[in-house]
């Protein structure tokens, strides 16, 4: 499904990514941990199409596609999803407002009819439920005083409406709560299918005990230094990331 | 400030003619046209050099040669009037055209309870009765070369009186300048008196589909007796070669509440000056305004409010959205009396700019002499949040509808505060079709 290969970026002439190589298929789940500043978040948005980041070199096919060629909508049609990180706040614009319009405008572009108020009001009400969240809140301004786990459970309830083949999961955990948690993991996993595939993009474990990883790789300096299954993940959780780096700084690149 | 020549040329041309332009609302004051005349002749028309004339000069445009209104003119093309009517039923209408009113247009036949329309033509207590009011209540506040143009060489106008047993009707006043009509002036005045407790939302709507040049200078005298409240609304959607300034002075008394809305949709050269009077005690006034301007147009909004009495509550909140090579102005003075304690006065002005050849400039200025108040003033000027637009587009909205959505919510912040549904619909879908905004709410 997504094939990332010799990967680099940059952002103001600062190169984030070095080299990145990875590939994910239909049905798996793959985590990106890493210390801060790793590039886990760099990678997140260039794979959705950021324009601030310069992609210095490598390749991006999703679906055999050139996904690099793509714009940001573009790549939505072709059924990627980011869950943003730090999701943004547009007074005067509901989530209801968009999210009917941006299905459509998916579908559209992927030869489908769009999709009357009747049928897309029994879709959006079937998702609200899957990630308990309120209807009162998608009718008020996008995220505007929203708390830190309503964003973010806004996200996950975005993404369960556009059904994406390709889920983006950028520090969906950061700021959340065990029971925000539990909810959100509970959305992802229900959502998960032969079909598609998620990246989960995390600093700590934690969500990883919820939405449990096939693969999962370690970034550090802009590259994957360390790829495994989930024990990898349970191994820095216990370890920490020293290790990881020592090791990394140890070897001739 | 001097007059020059030109300046001279047509104050003598105008004075030539303006035996023939007819009844006008101030003919029972000779003394306003002669005090108006006497200063134009001393000041000239404005250029850049003048402060609050710095972004607005069309002294150049200005043509010597003018012609007023006339009643007996040519025959004019009124196939598109009617679809540019607010599509509201219950609402008095009333319709101007090039100056000169139209009863063919208006639906204003019989007189509504609690609801009196004067041409100037008219006599009687009624028409009397408001002008006495206005002459008494009168101050002059602003001195403007545009409005002593405007009460020097008047034509025609109106004088309206709403009493406290009006039940409520919206009346949209309209001003339509029609094709193929040379080089007019129009001077209109209207005065409009609310009286006490009463309730008026009132509507003036300029539109011209004359691409040639005219030059409409129209002044509005509001007075708001004591409890009466007032929902103001000016439209302007006029030609790219027209000149368009309207000044509006609303006289408030103790208790009233004034609203504003001032949409500036198109038009070459507009002008607003908008004067508020907070006469006496407890007076609330609300100033919302919103341009989108394009092409070549531009757009200057100068306000005034002016805290002369303790316990007054004033509030401004203009937005604007800059396209193509357009400019936009935005000027607003809040003064605070020595006496005026207690006062709350807010002003905020907050502009987009699409384009890299757009200009905004934006000036707040507070002058405060009283210590006991509240005031706060804040201006922005930026560009579409690129943040904001990525997270749409990687939604899967295509970049044109992402920005139709984010200028759509950041012009219905200022739309949605009109009261009047039906005037409501009228100016959001006149910008929703601007914007190419396709959404469902």
């Amino acid at each position: 499904m997504l094939k990332i290969q010799d990967l680099k970026a940059s952002i103001e002439d600062n190169q984030i990514l070095k080299g990145i190589n990875m590939e994910v298929k239909a049905g798996e789940v793959h985590a990106i941990m890493g210390p801060n500043g790793s590039g886990k978040s760099t990678l997140a948005s260039v794979l959705a199409g950021r324009e601030e980041f310069e992609v210095d070199g490598g390749q991006v096919y999703f679906e055999g596609e050139d996904l690099l060629e793509l714009s940001p909508e573009e790549r939505a049609w072709k059924g990627i999803f980011l869950a943003f990180q730090y999701p943004v706040e547009i007074p005067g614009v509901s989530t209801t407002n968009f999210l009917k319009s941006a299905m459509n405008q998916i579908r559209e572009n992927n030869g489908m009819k769009p999709m009357d108020s009747v049928h897309f009001l029994k879709h959006i009400k079937e998702k609200m439920k899957l990630v308990e969240i309120d209807q009162s809140l998608l009718s008020r301004s996008l995220n505007e005083g929203f708390s830190g786990g309503e964003k973010k459970r806004n996200e996950i309830f975005q993404m369960a409406v556009l059904e994406p083949k390709l889920a983006i999961l950028d520090e969906t955990d950061s700021g959340l709560d065990i029971d925000a948690l539990k909810i959100v993991a509970n959305g992802v996993n229900k959502l998960k299918s032969e079909d598609n595939a998620v990246i989960v993009v995390t600093h700590y474990q934690r969500l990883l005990n919820y939405i449990v990883p096939d693969y999962v790789h370690v970034l550090y300096e802009g590259r994957i230094v360390k790829s495994g299954t989930k024990e990898l993940a349970h191994e820095l959780e216990a370890k920490g990331y020293d290790w990881i780096k020592e090791e990394f700084n140890s070897t001739p690149a | 400030m001097t007059s020059t020549d030109t300046d001279i040329n047509l104050i003598e041309n105008l004075a030539a003619k303006v035996s023939r332009s007819g009844f006008n609302i101030l003919n029972d004051f000779p003394q306003i046209r002669d005090e108006s005349l006497n200063a134009l002749k001393v000041t000239g028309l404005p250029g850049n050099k003048h402060e609050e004339y710095k972004y607005f000069n069309v002294s150049r445009k200005i043509k010597r040669d003018y012609n007023f209104p006339l009643p007996a003119g040519e025959a004019v093309e009124t196939g598109w009037i009617r679809s540019r009517l607010v599509d509201d039923n219950k609402g008095i209408h009333i319709v101007f055209i090039n100056g000169i009113y139209s009863k063919e247009f208006s639906n204003f036949d019989t007189p509504a309870e609690g609801f009196e329309f004067f041409l100037p033509e008219d006599s009687g207590q009624g028409i009397k009765y408001i002008l006495d009011t206005y002459a008494a209540e009168r101050q002059n506040i602003n001195k403007d070369p545009y409005l002593d143009l405007n009460r020097a060489f008047p034509n025609a106008g109106y004088a309206i009186r709403i009493g406290k047993d009006f039940d409520s009707k919206p009346v949209y006043i309209y001003h339509f300048v029609n094709s193929g009509v040379q080089d007019l002036l129009i001077n209109h005045t209207g005065i409009v008196l609310v009286e006490k407790d009463a309730k008026a939302d009132l509507s003036e709507i300029f539109i011209s589909e004359n691409e040639d040049h005219h030059f409409h200078n129209h002044n509005t005298e509001l007075i708001t007796r004591n409890g009466a409240l007032v929902n103001y609304h000016l439209i302007q959607e006029t030609g790219h070669d027209s000149v368009n300034i309207q000044n509006t002075n609303i006289y408030q008394s103790a208790n009233s509440r004034a609203n504003t809305y001032t949409f500036s949709l198109s038009g070459k050269d507009l002008r607003n000056n908008l004067n508020i009077l907070l006469n006496e005690e407890d007076c609330e006034s609300h100033l919302y305004g919103l341009y989108f301007i394009s092409n070549n147009d531009h757009i200057d909004n100068h306000t005034t409010v002016d805290h002369r009495k303790p316990h007054c509550y004033s509030n401004e909140y203009y937005k604007g959205i800059i396209d193509d090579k357009g400019m936009g102005t935005f000027n607003g003075k809040i003064y605070v009396r020595p006496n005026a304690q207690k006062t709350n006065a807010f002003q905020s002005n907050k502009n987009l700019v699409l384009t890299d050849t757009a200009t905004v400039n934006t000036k707040p200025q507070l002058e405060i002499w009283a210590d006991d108040v509240k005031c706060s003033h804040g201006a922005t000027t930026g560009q579409i949040d690129e943040e904001q637009m990525f997270y749409l587009r990687s939604r899967g909205l295509s970049e044109e509808s992402a920005a139709a959505l984010l200028l759509h919510a950041f012009a219905f912040d200022i739309i949605d505060r009109v009261e009047l549904e039906h005037l409501r619909k009228y100016i959001g879908s006149k910008i929703n079709s601007r914007l190419g905004y396709q959404f469902s709410d």
